[in-house]
């Protein structure tokens, strides 16, 4: 490995491994019953994995969070770009968006439960809920903020209405609807764990309530964390999709092709 | 430069009694004007006048208060399949998603023709106006003059007959606008088509066309009409240095100026 990416990763890395190090040889040996040793919340998440058992629970979540990101994605964009195309929609629209959107997901969480039910249906509809809302409100404000001559454009050689959506709205939002769909990942995470604290049989969520209420903290502790890496995953995955979606956006030219 | 020139392709434009109003605020009054096949016009104004207006009603981006522009005969109420529009911002107008070529074959695209027929096309728009070595390139990889070239290959694979300009050398320095200017007049002789320029540089509007229409007043209407006695054959240091240059750009000068 280069001395240069040597480096790198050092400066990139040195907090994190530096915190969890002292993390640790700080909590080595401690009787603490809410906190306990890290090493031994590493050893029975270890044992949980290879087991299978903590990777089925994932896998379930998995499912559930892409699922609703997913379904999210395709309304937020398909309702973004058609609300943001249009003026009259926009502001017709504007103060329902407003209002529901600021209704906090977790707080419907138990009225969906009861409405529909056990399984994953409220699950993906709970994150599907509060994921749209970044997503469709970013679509619309990308929309809006496009350089309005590029529409000008669209309208003067009679571009249709569904290539000048696909290929001219959603590209110029495409910036800015990435920024929500970051927003999105996160805000599912949250509500794939809430989700499965209630009327659950499996998941993530469902694995940390169930060792809580079995007071076996050390593997509470051990989903939770492994949650968090989850989290931590996706999001350097997506941020790196993002770099490779918006190219354009961040204009690097080719190495070795200059401007003439 | 070869002085024959193709037999127009472009269809002739009227505008008759042309008004253009913002709520109270008349901007145009009873424009009439006759835009030859073939020909090059330029039209010319103080700033703020209402060139641009002018321009954006003859497109059809903007409505009518009162007149009508007809093309070939037919009065249009809408942007129209023989015109093409050059912005002044490219920046603005051209995709920098797509490549040179896409953004170029995408009003193709637009009409619906299969994608090997519209790349072919636009590879060869690319190559009149010199960039088919561009072709692959992003237009944020282009200077500024290139992507103007760009955008002026766009309006032609569009099969635009009618090219409408607004101030379309505007943001690009002088050297760079002389090749562009060059450019136009070379691919108008070579197509056919006709021009509408808008311009604030008075030199620019005199250079390239055979007419020049000069708008002042408020609401703004045409004052003069000016014929370019200068024949078909332009040149930079040639042209600008003829005393008939030098007669017509101090009358449209005074014309403006004189307000």
């Amino acid at each position: 490995m280069s001395a240069k990416l040597l480096a790198r990763g050092l400066w990139m890395w040195w907090l994190p491994v530096g915190l969890v190090t002292f993390w640790w040889f700080a909590s080595l040996g401690t009787n603490s019953f809410f906190f306990p040793p890290l090493n031994r919340i590493v050893s029975v998440t270890i044992r949980d994995l290879s087991s299978g058992l903590l990777l089925n629970h994932l896998r379930v979540s998995l499912i559930n969070m892409l699922a609703g990101l997913a379904i999210s994605g395709v309304i937020g964009v398909g309702l973004g770009l058609i609300i943001g195309g249009s003026r009259a929609l926009r502001e017709a629209t504007g103060p329902f968006l407003n209002f529901v959107r600021a209704i906090p997901p977790a707080a419907i969480v138990p009225i969906i439960i009861v409405a529909m039910g056990v399984g994953p249906q409220p699950k993906v509809f709970l994150i599907v809920f509060a994921c749209v809302w970044p997503i469709l409100l970013n679509t619309i404000d990308g929309v809006r903020g496009m350089n309005p001559q590029m529409l000008e454009m669209a309208q003067a050689f009679r571009i249709p209405f569904g290539l000048r959506n696909r290929r001219i709205l959603f590209m110029g939002a495409l910036p800015q609807i990435m920024a929500g769909m970051r927003i999105a990942l996160a805000v599912s995470l949250v509500l794939m764990v809430i989700s499965e604290f209630v009327g659950a049989s499996a998941g993530l969520g469902f694995y940390i309530r169930e060792k809580k209420e079995a007071f076996a903290m050390a593997e509470a502790w051990g989903g939770t964390l492994l949650t968090g890496l989850l989290g931590y995953l996706m999001s350097a995955l997506f941020l790196r999709f993002e770099r490779w979606a918006l190219h354009w956006h961040f204009q690097t030219p080719e190495p070795g092709k200059a401007a003439s | 430069m070869n002085a024959m020139t193709t037999i127009p392709s472009a269809p002739p434009m009227q505008v008759r009694n042309l008004s253009k109003s913002y709520g109270y605020s008349q901007i145009l009054k009873g424009i009439d004007l006759d835009v030859r096949p073939g020909e090059i016009l330029a039209i010319v104004g103080p700033s703020g006048v209402g060139k641009t207006t002018l321009l954006r009603s003859l497109s059809g981006l903007t409505g009518l208060t009162a007149g009508s522009v007809s093309i070939g005969g037919k009065v249009v109420n809408g942007p129209a399949p023989e015109i093409g529009l050059v912005f002044q911002d490219y920046r603005g107008s051209l995709m920098p998603w797509m490549r040179t070529l896409e953004n170029v074959a995408f009003p193709l695209e637009g009409k619906g023709m299969p994608k090997a027929r519209r790349e072919e096309l636009a590879l060869k728009c690319l190559a009149d106006v010199g960039l088919e070595a561009a072709a692959r390139k992003y237009p944020w990889e282009l200077s500024g003059g290139m992507q103007q070239r760009v955008s002026i290959a766009r309006a032609l694979a569009y099969d635009a007959h009618i090219l409408l300009m607004d101030e379309p050398f505007g943001s690009l320095d002088a050297q760079t606008r002389m090749v562009l200017e060059d450019l136009v007049i070379a691919l108008q002789r070579r197509l056919g088509i006709s021009v509408i320029l808008v311009t604030h540089d008075i030199d620019e509007a005199i250079y390239m066309s055979d007419r020049v229409v000069v708008l002042n007043g408020r609401p703004a209407q045409v004052v003069d009409l000016v014929e370019v006695p200068l024949g078909r054959e332009r040149e930079q240091i040639a042209t600008k240095s003829d005393p008939r240059f030098v007669e017509a750009r101090n009358r449209v000068m005074r014309e403006i100026m004189g307000g």
